[in-house]
Parts: C-alpha cells; structure tokens; sequence
C-alpha cells in the first residue's frame, strides 16, 4: 500500500479524534518549541558577545597588569608595573604594532549642577578612539594638545550625558570629577549595552591629566595594542610578551606579571559559554520530548486496542502485516509531525517574546528548526513502531470477533 | 463434474485451540472438495466446527492437521503475509454484522479490498461506483454505513467482498441480522453471482436460507456427517 494511503487513513482517523489527537500532540509541541525557543536565547546570547568583542575591533590585544591566574590575588605592586614607558616601547619596538592606546580607569563621583552620577572615568590617549573602535558624535576628542597641557577637558559617553544633562546641550559646559571642573569638549557615539554592562556609561580624559591631576598615579591599568590584521595578531602577542618579558627583568622559569588577551580569546571564551548553555537546554528539551514521546505511545497503544476490529476486518480483506504496520506508523508521525509544526511556531514566537520582553537578542538558526522537525519525526518513529507492531502482529480471528 | 475445476481440497482436516490449558478440538478430520462455480451451504448447530472450518476455508487460518489446498496452493505452507495476499486476491468474505468501516462512505469500503491489491485510484473509483450500482445503490455511493439499513449496509459488503473478482465468495450467517425481505434480497444477489459463476460458501443455521444452494453440507462436533446436493437434501429431512 502506498505511504499516500496510510496518510490519509492516519489523518482521517486523527480527525475522528480530534481532542484526543490534540492532547497527545500537546507533548511533541512543548518539547519542539522549547528546542527552538532555547537554542533561540543561547545562539542570541553568542552573538551578543560576539558583537561586543567586534565592537572593540578584531586586531587588538590587551595587556593588563598583573597575572590572570585564577585564585591568585594580585598583589599590589604587580597591578603597578605597566609604565608610560612600556606602552612607548611596545609603540617603538614592536613591528607588529601600530597603534598603542594605554589606559587608567577608575569609577568616581561626577557632578552637574545639581545633577550627580557615578560612572567610570577613563584617562586615554587620542589613539583610544582607534585601537578601542569608538567614534566621535558631536565636538572633538582628546588631543595632543590635551595631553601634553594636562588640560581639564573631557569627552562623554550616552549614558552619562542623559543622566547628568537629560535634553541640555552638554558641549562646552562645565562639570566636576571629584570636585575638579572639566569642561565637556565632546560627545562619543552610541555603542549599546550587553546585558549588565553599559559602555557608554564613561567618561573620557586626557590620561596625563588622569594620571596627575586626579588618580595621583604613575602606573597605567591596561594597554590597548593595534596589529595591521586580525591574521599578524599572534604576531604582535608574541613581541608584546617578549619585550614586557625583558623590560620587566623576568627570567625564564617565572610567569608573566602582566596578561596579554586578544580579541580571538574572548570570542572562544564567549562561543565556549554559549556551548555550555546549548548542552543543557537541549537536555532539558530532549527529557520534554522524551515525555511527549512516551505520551504518543500510550495513546497510539489505546488506539490500538480500540480499533482491534477495524484492523481485523483490514486483514480480512487483504491487508499485510507491513500495511497495518504502516498505517499505524504513518499515524504516530503525523502526530508528532504537526506537534512539530505547530511546535516551531510556537517556539519561534515565544523565543521573539522573550527577547523583547528582556531585551534579549534572539537568532533562529535554520538548522535548529531542520532538527527540531527531525526529532519529532524520530519520536513518532521510535514510540509509534511499538504500537504499530501489536496492531500488525493481531489475529485476524481474534481481532474480527472483538467487539 | 471432471470438466470443471477443483477450488477447494481439504483432506483430514483437524483444527485443535488452546483455551488456557483446555485444548478444544473444533474440527476432528473435515474432507471435503468443492469445484468452482459451486453454491454450497454449511450447516450445523452452534460449535458444530462450522465457523472454524470457513476461518480455514478463508485462509483467515491454517489447520493443525491435515491438508488444505485452495485453488492448487497449500494453504498450510504460507506465512501470514502470503495468506493475506491470497484472501485479498482471491476471497471475498462476508459476514453476519457486516463489518464495514464504520468512518469510510460505502465508495470508500468497497475500494479497501483494492487499496491493498495494489489497484490505481482511478481504476478503484470506477470500478467501486460499478460494483454499488450492481448491487443496487448508486444513489448511495456517498452515504456511511451508519446511514444505510442493514439490507443496505450487507449488500455494500458484498460489493466490497467480490471488488477484486475473487475465487471463492465466503458469507457467515450474512442473514442473520436482517429482516427476512431484506435477507431473501441478499441471498438473490448470490444467486445472480453464482449465476454468474461465482463460487459461494454459506455458513448458516437456517434451512430456508441453505435451500438458496445447490449442495447442502452438515457438520456436528467438529465432523462433517452430511453432504448432499439439495435435491437429494428435500428428499432426506424436508418430507
């Protein structure tokens, strides 16, 4: 018999028993929408971070002071031995580098008026703007005039100009940091916030300035390095590595004082998250359709039984064992095959609620609707054949005689 | 009645049950021939064997012992999917309580047999649409069974049983669930189809229904104790 029979026996008979078939699908629909709506947040998440890490350009490194060991407090002296001069020598000595854009951070209290805020204040070198991919919204950024004046004047970040001046222009007007008066010479252009972090909540100074006037420092907290390509950045690690090595006296058998991080790791770091999440929601997906399945079964089994007679009187006029098999079989798909269906619409659509009710990215890779329609498929197969296997294997005797 | 070809042989046929741990010996050494065009009735008293025998005549079936051979096949080598392809293409059964789809329209019970024979849509529309109307509702072709008399519902089953031409037409009691008109209706349409040379099996209790036949077979614990033509029949028991 042709798999286009048994389809319409199987959906004529899903038709006779519509609640009942609705409820047994109810199983595979949970389980497929789940799949898709989970795979939905964990590949959004990815991209989010993948976005935040090509925010900050794919050919940079970051040096930071002191050892990323984890467990391992730094020590005081080792978050201090990042110097001007090693970010003029990495600047000077290494082929690779084309750009340095050394940094010092700190949060402190901010004042407008009688508006106050706290946000990070970041000491920078005109270089910033490149190396850390920003661009300038209104006025100008931070020269070399700036810094070597150690002038008062600074450049805000979104966040900071809506919390401190709301709809007021904020160029040209005069703010305190910690009480010292800056004057606001421009404005960067939105960059987004992930999840808890909020980039432009910042305020850029000169680092001269930063370094003397305000955070009485001579270390700097991070160096930004510049590669020509994303491909020479291995490169430009290794010579970063072997002059901080030198310049730092550091022999042999001793661990670096200082972490050097490309843009690379962090989007390993950030895919390898994403991985962990994926495993286990589809976990907790695969346990629903697992429940589904078991459901399919049950009522496949009482339809079965129910039906004895109708499958007696199939034999009596010449079905095969295969014929019954099938249609039976065909049935169980069906099932899961329109739980499956009406399972990825749902989930796509529960996927796009959560993402706009947290403010979540969301992406919907196709394959993940290929395989959630494959899963379904494979439940109706594995807990149909059971069922479809008792059906075929009845007494024609016994089964006309049932009533 | 050597010109004419043999359908049925059944030699020493003994058809043992197991009800739990009681074994129940339906048929005790049934032998009987029957050639093609024949019109035969079964009779006996109720567990008399008889329903047993038709289930082997069927080929629902295969007996413990002995030897069937329908139509020069032996029955009792086949598997059950090798039965089933013979009762699809080669018997038509009908019974007692109809056994139609209850879902399906008559059009669509009378294409079943044919699904599973493997016949194309169009031919299976067709010859469904002529079969109902030989057997009297073509104005019925649309109408479930659930909406047909029973007179009605017994003659879709007929359609539905001789769909494929078969060999050898088997009917268990086809009478026994209707009113004695519709009943006498039935039992013309077989006499049209013997007429037309088909070969008919009826199992039956009931005189008046076995005289429709030509032969007249007894059966009584699970044995055959009676075989006449109905000529001969009338001559034994009627007077």
């Amino acid at each position: 018999m042709l798999i286009w029979e048994c389809m319409k026996i199987a959906i004529d008979s899903l038709i006779a028993n519509k609640v009942r078939s609705a409820l047994t699908v109810l199983g595979v629909l949970i389980g497929v929408a789940a799949v898709i709506a989970m795979v939905a947040i964990a590949k959004g998440a990815e991209k989010e971070q993948l976005e935040l890490v090509n925010a900050f350009g794919s050919n940079t490194l970051m040096v930071f002071a002191g050892q990323a060991r984890r467990g391992i407090v730094a020590t005081g002296t080792a978050q201090r031995n990042l110097t001007l001069d090693d970010v003029e020598a990495i600047l000077r000595k290494c082929s690779m580098v084309v750009r340095v854009s050394p940094e010092v951070r700190r949060a402190m209290p901010v004042r407008y008026g009688n508006r106050n805020t706290f946000t990070t204040v970041v000491g920078v070198t005109p270089d910033y703007l490149t190396v850390a991919n920003w661009s300038v919204d209104s006025g100008r950024f931070i020269t070399e005039a700036d810094l070597n004046g150690m002038r008062k004047v600074c450049v805000l970040g979104k966040t900071v100009i809506a919390n401190l001046f709301g709809e007021e222009p904020p160029l040209g007007k005069m703010i305190r940091i910690q009480g010292v008066q800056f004057e606001v010479v421009g404005t960067l252009t939105e960059k987004g916030a992930l999840r808890f972090m909020d980039f432009d909540d910042q305020i850029l100074i000169p680092i001269t300035t930063a370094m003397r006037r305000l955070f009485g420092i001579d270390y700097v907290t991070a160096i930004g390095v510049q590669a020509p390509s994303m491909e020479l950045l291995p490169l430009a690690q290794q010579q970063v590595t072997e002059l901080l090595r030198k310049r730092h006296r550091i022999n042999q058998d001793s661990q670096d004082d200082f972490t050097v991080r490309s843009q690379s790791e962090f989007m390993q770091m950030a895919q390898s998250t994403s991985q962990m999440f994926l495993i286990l929601l589809a976990s907790i997906a695969s346990v629903s359709l697992l429940v589904g399945g078991i459901g399919i079964m049950n009522i496949m089994l009482v339809s079965v039984a129910e039906r004895t007679r109708e499958i007696g009187i199939r034999k009596a006029v010449g079905a095969r064992r295969r014929d019954i098999l099938l249609q039976f079989l065909v049935e169980a798909v069906v099932l899961t095959v329109i739980g499956g269906a009406i399972g990825i619409l749902f989930g796509v659509g529960t996927a796009k609620a959560i993402g706009k009710a947290a403010g979540w990215t969301v992406v919907i890779p196709p394959y993940s609707i290929a395989l959630a329609f494959f899963f379904a498929i494979s439940v109706g197969l594995f807990f149909g054949i059971y069922p479809a296997y008792k059906a075929a294997s009845l007494d024609p005797i016994e089964a006309l005689r049932h009533e | 009645m050597s010109n004419t070809r043999r359908l049925v042989n059944a030699v020493d046929i003994h058809k043992v049950y197991r009800l739990g741990k009681v074994e129940v010996h339906a048929l005790r050494g049934v032998t009987l021939q029957i050639d093609e065009g024949e019109f035969v009735a079964i009779m006996g008293p109720s567990g008399s064997g008889k329903s047993t025998f038709m289930n082997l005549l069927g080929c629902l079936d295969r007996p413990t012992k002995g030897i069937y051979q329908f139509d020069g096949m032996d029955v009792s080598k086949l598997d059950d999917d090798q039965l089933a392809e013979l009762r699809s293409r080669k018997i038509g059964f009908v019974f007692q309580s109809f056994n139609l789809l209850p879902r399906l329209t008559a059009l669509q019970n009378v294409e079943l047999p044919m699904i599973y024979a493997g016949v194309d849509t169009r031919k299976r529309r067709q010859s469904a649409v002529r079969l109902l109307e030989w057997v009297g509702l073509a104005d019925r072709i649309n109408h479930r069974p659930s909406e047909l008399s029973g007179g009605e519902q017994q003659r879709v089953a007929i359609a539905r049983a001789i769909a494929n031409s078969p060999k050898l037409l088997l009917a268990d009691e086809p009478t026994g669930n209707l009113d004695s008109r519709s009943g006498e209706e039935i039992l013309r349409v077989f006499r049209r189809l013997n007429e037309d040379g088909m070969t008919i099996v009826l199992v039956t209790h009931d005189q008046n229904v076995a005289r429709w036949a030509k032969r007249i077979v007894m059966f009584q614990d699970g044995q055959l104790v009676d075989d006449k033509m109905l000529e001969e029949f009338d001559g034994a028991y009627a007077r």
